[in-house]
């Protein structure tokens, strides 16, 4: 029922939405570089896409702005946010810092970096963290955008590096979907934005993009989760929607909760 | 027969556990489907569950430290595999929490959010300095991302809590088998430690 509702919001959109959205991209000084895909063919999932979107450039963008993040020897997904004279910034999750306690950026170029924490940024209970790394070389860092007040049913696109199971690696995953869920207050997390983009573990930290390339929440709850409760908010109430609900939708930490700490 | 004293580390979380558990409850007749067992990732034993939306690795067996003692990683990898999924058919993989069962730290299952141990699913070395980010990390993995205790961490890192404070905080000390579980087999034995393991 509420999946069905959000698909008939969603065609409403693609039909009134505009065709003609002024994009980062082309043109704009922040089109991707044509680099090298020495990761991995990028793997498009698209199971329904609305007309007047630029899905190739798209999925440039989210390979240009999305790096692996390496903790120890295991990885999540982060996003180039910000550059300057050389330095890098890396948003991602805490919990994908969790997982080790050196890191490394790997860039789209292949490129591996050694990153350290930022000192002094403190997300409060959002399980947002940020990364630094130094480079000569040149890479497209994200443009902000936001979520919050997007309609049910408006397309969406997030990207991130999936863990591999057996040997193979998939290389930079991008998946097309719709904002399903967007809850008045946050989750314990920050999490905020429900969307029905598959996510896979290790995707955690990439981008959820909006149809300009514009990054407008941060990937880090997949659908179905294993065990315990990720859908209590951060006072300690639970929203009035059956489990099914809330797992059906992957989730996002707004990036406007992003802006507040930065 | 003594009463296992568990501690959820859960505790600082302020949710309701009441409503918690309901939805846990439905939560576990939703995934019929999923299904837990010893695989592989990235060419090592992994316990990895397979679900509707997709197969989760969920813990890396990279340790030989009890390779000796005849517990190499595809033997923990599929005596802790099994124990998930026994533990997810019957309804009782609601919460993972730490424990105390004779005096040495586990990872166990609890039915809720601060509840006592139903179910051990394995033993840490002894001494391990991690056993708190480590179970840390595997909430995060049946999360999909870390949980609440976030303010526990000072730097943004690794949270790092001494194993010696957290036993320290126990208001009881196990030495007894979880009620109603009979002892089971593989804590009898050295077990797999999990702190050299990987985990998402």
């Amino acid at each position: 029922m509420l999946k069905a509702k959000a698909v008939l919001i969603g065609l409403t959109y693609w039909v009134t939405g505009q065709t003609n959205v002024p994009g980062i991209f082309p043109g704009s000084g922040a089109s991707p570089p044509s680099q090298p895909n020495v990761l991995a063919p990028v793997k498009q999932v698209s199971p329904l896409l609305p007309p007047g979107i630029d899905l190739p450039s798209l999925q440039r963008h989210a390979q240009a702005i999305t790096v692996k993040v390496w903790a120890d020897d295991v990885w999540g997904s982060g996003i180039l946010i910000q550059q300057q004279g050389g330095r890098y910034w890396v948003l991602t999750n805490q919990h994908v810092l969790w997982m080790g306690k050196t890191y490394r950026v790997q860039t789209p170029d292949g490129r591996m970096h050694i990153a350290s924490l930022v000192p002094g940024v403190r997300f409060g209970n959002n399980d947002l963290g940020l990364l630094k790394f130094s480079s000569p070389a040149r890479y497209t860092v994200a443009t902000l955008g936001s979520s919050l007040r997007l309609p049910m049913g408006t397309p969406v696109f997030a990207a991130g590096f999936p863990v591999p199971i057996e040997f193979e690696d998939k290389g930079l995953q991008f998946t097309t979907g719709q904002i399903s869920l967007i809850m008045p207050k946050a989750f314990d997390g920050g999490y905020q934005v429900g969307y029905s983009n598959t996510i896979e573990k290790g995707m955690s930290g990439g981008p959820l993009l909006n149809r300009q390339g514009e990054v407008i929440g941060v990937n880090g709850i997949h659908q179905a989760p294993l065990w315990g409760n990720p859908y209590v908010f951060q006072d300690g109430s639970t929203p009035d929607l059956d489990w099914d609900s809330l797992a059906r939708s992957s989730w996002a930490i707004p990036i406007e909760t992003v802006r507040r700490h930065l | 027969m003594k009463r296992t004293t568990l501690v959820s580390l859960l505790a600082i979380s302020a949710l309701s556990a009441a409503a918690s558990v309901t939805v846990g409850a439905d939560k576990a007749q939703a995934q019929v489907a999923t299904r837990f067992y010893c695989g592989q990732s990235r060419g090592v034993p992994a316990t990895v569950a397979e679900t509707p939306s997709g197969i989760r690795p969920v813990i890396r067996w990279t340790s030989d430290y009890f390779s000796g003692s005849g517990y190499t990683p595809e033997v923990r990898c599929k005596i802790v595999s099994q124990k998930f999924q026994q533990n997810f058919e019957s309804g009782r993989l609601r919460y993972l929490t730490i424990g105390v069962v004779n005096q040495e730290p586990v990872i166990c299952v609890a039915e809720t959010e601060g509840g006592p141990c139903s179910d051990v699913l394995y033993t840490m070395k002894r001494g391990q300095q991690d056993a708190f980010a480590t179970k840390l990390r595997l909430q995060a993995v049946g999360q999909g991302r870390a949980s609440g205790p976030l303010n526990e961490s000072t730097g943004g890192g690794p949270v790092y809590v001494s194993l010696a404070d957290f036993v320290n905080s126990l208001p009881v000390e196990a030495s007894a088998t979880p009620p109603s579980t009979p002892a089971p087999t593989p804590e009898a034995q050295p077990q797999p430690e999990a702190s050299t393991e990987s985990l998402w």
